[in-house]
């Protein structure tokens, strides 16, 4: 009775393990068919791309090719190849030649597919053949569960970015994973028209603090001097998270009064707040805030120390005077210290200091 | 009365087969999603322009170093020119007795820095700490020997960022290999540890400390460890992410976050391997701490590595890792079907002790219980026949599906060739090689219950230094 139950067990691992070995190569056959299938694609839209690209060709006889591939490689020669080479107004006449072909149209109905990959597919199309009448598709797309498909209809914003969708993207910006915040800054960057005001109605100490954190972010990746007068204004704030963010963003202006406020913050007292500054001092040129950053160097914190050394190296030859000096101090935490930073190079400071 | 003790024993093999085959397929089968989801992640091109960008996290490469001259600068170099925004290489000279140090302040320039870090953990006094001129990212700490644990404790005081990634000198990564590590923190998911894949770099075709080309090695005992390897990796730890207990991230290629191991005093430096202690350590501090940060493993970031190629040194790594295994299992017992623990204690402790930690033993008393059983006349010898054939194509299976999620995934071997040699290797491997590994593990017993704690020396080969003719015909 055991043998004959091995005996079967044995016949379907044989059988099994047939079927895997085939597997495999199948599997090879058929990737090899699809590397030919996809090169076959690429061969067939370079043409009419090169014809499009130099206004020689139209849009429409893109249009027609991708129309007669099987839609996966026109969806990857579309999103891949196509799209990354054509300026926007370019793209918007594709756009509209693709607009109403079955195969887009099929693709964009994935949107709402249980598998997120689909969505995936969905949300990258949209990218490319959206316009402002897909907003609802793309409010749709922008709130899905997966990161990777809110990634990419991310994408689709410069193009249909409208004032009121900016303001929905600023309002759910901080319940973003980061690779999805790290494509909506860029894209809200890129859109500074609509940006900008709707950050300066937002940027007031009294929003929340979850959201003021990742609109001061943004203050500091727009780095529009507009944006400089309500950054200084949180540098008091009561929240040490936002004196920090509002010192980091600070460092992106170049202004007289960015310096005031950041040698200010130098004084205050938690130590993120003072390493903050002190990398800002560094960043924007504050020539006169030698005699900071040198007392600076006795902080009792080590990263205060740290980056008001690398400041000081930033700062040129007074800087550089100043560190040569404190090496030859009694404490020897600033000689430490400064005996460190000044053995690098120019360029290590500035690579330390970003980092 | 022998008689009916040899088929009790017959049945007690046949019921631990079945039930740890039958786990190895629950592993199997929860592996294809996980690896269908890393597949089209790393496929999207969205996540890979997005990927060298401030969302990382600024990440301290720990890189404990003894005598290796040979490839010291070569290896530096590749760790501080990968692909991540924000990172920075220390390495810890732990006490070399070759030119290791010297040329390093050649190669890069060192100049001694004062001690400007916190000790926060012990570790053999440390003789001097380097900067290079050339590379602010660089940071090298010389001090006296004190063993691997040592060393990254040392690396751990003097890291400044707040994640941490041990790796070995010899351990050559690849250039995107950080970003694809960093995944799980840009999708938002809290993180205390990742894992990357660990493949065998034994004969591939490397260029300026990277694998151009992956090949298999036409020797046997590499080729079979190729195997080896896709399987543990592939299937074998994608499955535990699914159930929340991997208990292994290799301690040549995995992501820690630093405030947790500083929380938990480092890397034990009396463990035999220091990895496994570590990441049992973790878990057990995540859930003591009732914390929701995952260790999880990713299947695409890649780290080569070279495997014993010689029966020697396969023996003192098997007997190592297997005295490593029991040593972590007896410090950390009181974890077995502990249900504060959740996975880790009723899941993945059980199945590292009764399904590898004490497989040598149950396989070796197997195999004498079928012996005495077939000369007795109590056990039918078709049986006998069957039960072992039985075994046997099981793990062909385990290995050739392994082989097949490779191909279908991330078809790293692009030669056919390389693909037969694979599946060959899957044939030979239960004849002769399963037998090796088990005699190195069951001698790890023995030693064990010695006393002994050596670490045994893992003599390498060295990456061939290929021509510039093969790397071109490789590109």
């Amino acid at each position: 009775m055991r043998s004959s139950v091995m005996m079967v067990v044995a016949i379907v691992q044989g059988i099994f393990f047939a079927l895997l070995l085939l597997l495999i190569f199948v599997n090879r056959a058929r990737q090899s068919y699809r590397a030919q299938r996809a090169a076959a694609a690429a061969n067939r839209v370079a043409e009419p791309l090169q014809r499009w690209l130099l206004g020689i060709g139209t849009a429409a006889d893109l249009a027609n090719v991708l129309r007669r591939l099987p839609e996966r490689e026109a969806l990857d020669q579309l999103t891949i190849h196509v799209a990354p080479k054509a300026a926007p107004e370019h793209l918007a006449q594709l756009a509209r030649a693709l607009r109403e072909d079955r195969w887009v149209r099929r693709i964009l109905a994935q949107s709402t597919s249980r598998w997120w990959w689909r969505r995936l597919d969905a949300a990258r199309l949209l990218a490319v053949v959206g316009s402002l009448r897909d907003r609802t598709l793309l409010r749709q797309l922008l709130a899905d569960s997966h990161a990777a498909v809110q990634a990419a209809a991310s994408t689709c914003l410069t193009r249909v970015a409208d004032y009121a969708l900016v303001e929905h993207v600023l309002d759910t910006l901080h319940t973003r994973p980061p690779i999805v915040r790290v494509f909506q800054l860029r894209i809200l960057r890129e859109n500074w028209k609509h940006t900008v005001p709707a950050l300066l109605e937002r940027l007031v100490p009294i929003a929340p603090m979850a959201k003021l954190q990742v609109w001061i972010a943004l203050a500091e990746s727009v780095a529009d001097a507009r944006c400089l007068a309500p950054l200084i204004a949180f540098s008091n704030h009561p929240v040490v998270e936002m004196r920090i963010s509002a010192a980091r963003a600070i460092r992106r202006y170049v202004h007289p009064d960015a310096q005031t406020v950041l040698r200010d913050m130098m004084r205050d007292g938690d130590w993120r707040v003072r390493a903050q500054a002190a990398r800002g001092l560094g960043a924007v040129g504050a020539a006169d805030a030698v005699t900071e950053l040198s007392l600076a160097l006795g902080d009792r914190s080590w990263w205060v120390r740290f980056r008001s050394a690398l400041a000081l190296a930033q700062l040129g030859e007074a800087g550089r005077r100043a560190l040569r000096i404190a090496r030859e101090r009694p404490d020897r935490f600033v000689a430490d210290m400064a005996s460190m930073v000044c053995g690098l190079s120019d360029g290590a400071v500035v690579e330390l200091a970003e980092a | 009365m022998i008689a009916m003790l040899l088929q009790w024993a017959d049945r007690l093999a046949l019921a631990y087969m079945l039930a740890l085959n039958s786990f190895y397929a629950l592993l199997l089968l929860l592996s294809i999603p996980e690896l269908w989801s890393h597949w089209h992640l790393a496929e999207d091109e969205h996540l890979t322009l997005v990927l060298g960008t401030e969302a990382l996290p600024p990440l301290s490469i720990l890189v404990p170093a003894h005598n290796e001259e040979m490839t010291i600068v070569e290896s530096v170099v590749s760790l501080l020119t990968l692909q991540y925004p924000h990172h920075e290489v220390v390495l810890v000279n732990d006490g070399s007795t070759d030119a290791t140090m010297t040329r390093l302040v050649e190669a890069y320039d060192l100049y001694e820095v004062p001690p400007a870090f916190m000790i926060s953990i012990a570790s053999k006094p440390v003789r001097a700490y380097y900067r290079s001129r050339r590379y602010s990212k660089l940071l090298v700490i010389d001090k006296e020997n004190g063993g691997k644990a040592d060393a990254l404790n040392a690396a751990l005081n003097a890291a400044r960022f707040p994640y941490v990634l041990a790796v070995d000198a010899d351990t050559l990564i690849e250039p995107d290999a950080l970003l694809r590590l960093a995944r799980p923190f840009l999708l938002g998911k809290p993180v205390a540890a990742v894992g990357g894949t660990i493949r065998v770099a034994n004969s591939c075709i490397i260029a300026h400390g990277r694998v151009v080309e992956a090949r298999v090695d036409k020797r046997m005992l590499p080729a079979v460890q190729v195997v080896e390897y896709l399987r543990a990796f592939l299937f074998g730890r994608l499955g535990w992410n699914r159930l929340g207990g991997n208990l292994i991230i290799s301690g040549a290629f995995g992501l820690f976050k630093r405030a947790h191991l500083l929380a938990m005093r480092g890397y034990r430096t009396g463990s035999v391997t220091e990895d496994m202690d570590l990441v049992v350590r973790l878990q057990r501090y995540l859930r003591e701490h009732k914390l929701s940060d995952t260790t999880s493993f990713i299947p695409d970031p890649v780290a080569w590595t070279e495997v014993p190629a010689s029966v020697r040194v396969l023996g003192r790594q098997r007997e190592r890792w297997q005295r490593g295994l029991l040593e972590t299992l007896w410090v950390h017992r009181d974890l077995l079907f502990n249900f504060r623990y959740g996975a880790v204690g009723l899941i993945a402790y059980p199945f590292f002790l009764f399904g590898e930690a004490l497989s040598p033993l149950i396989e070796v008393l197997g195999y004498i219980g079928i012996a005495l059983g077939v000369a007795l006349g109590a056990v039918d010898l078709n049986f006998v026949w069957l039960f072992l054939s039985v075994a046997v194509l099981y793990g062909m299976l385990l290995s050739v599906w392994a082989i097949l999620l490779e191909e279908v995934s991330f078809r790293r071997y692009t030669r056919p060739i390389d693909v037969l040699r694979l599946l060959f290797t899957t044939v030979i491997e239960g004849f002769g090689y399963r037998q090796l590994t088990l005699f190195f593990r069951l001698k790890a017993f023995w030693r064990m219950l010695r006393g002994d704690r050596r670490w045994g020396v893992m003599q390498r080969e060295g990456f061939a230094s290929t021509t510039a003719a093969e790397t071109r015909k490789a590109a």
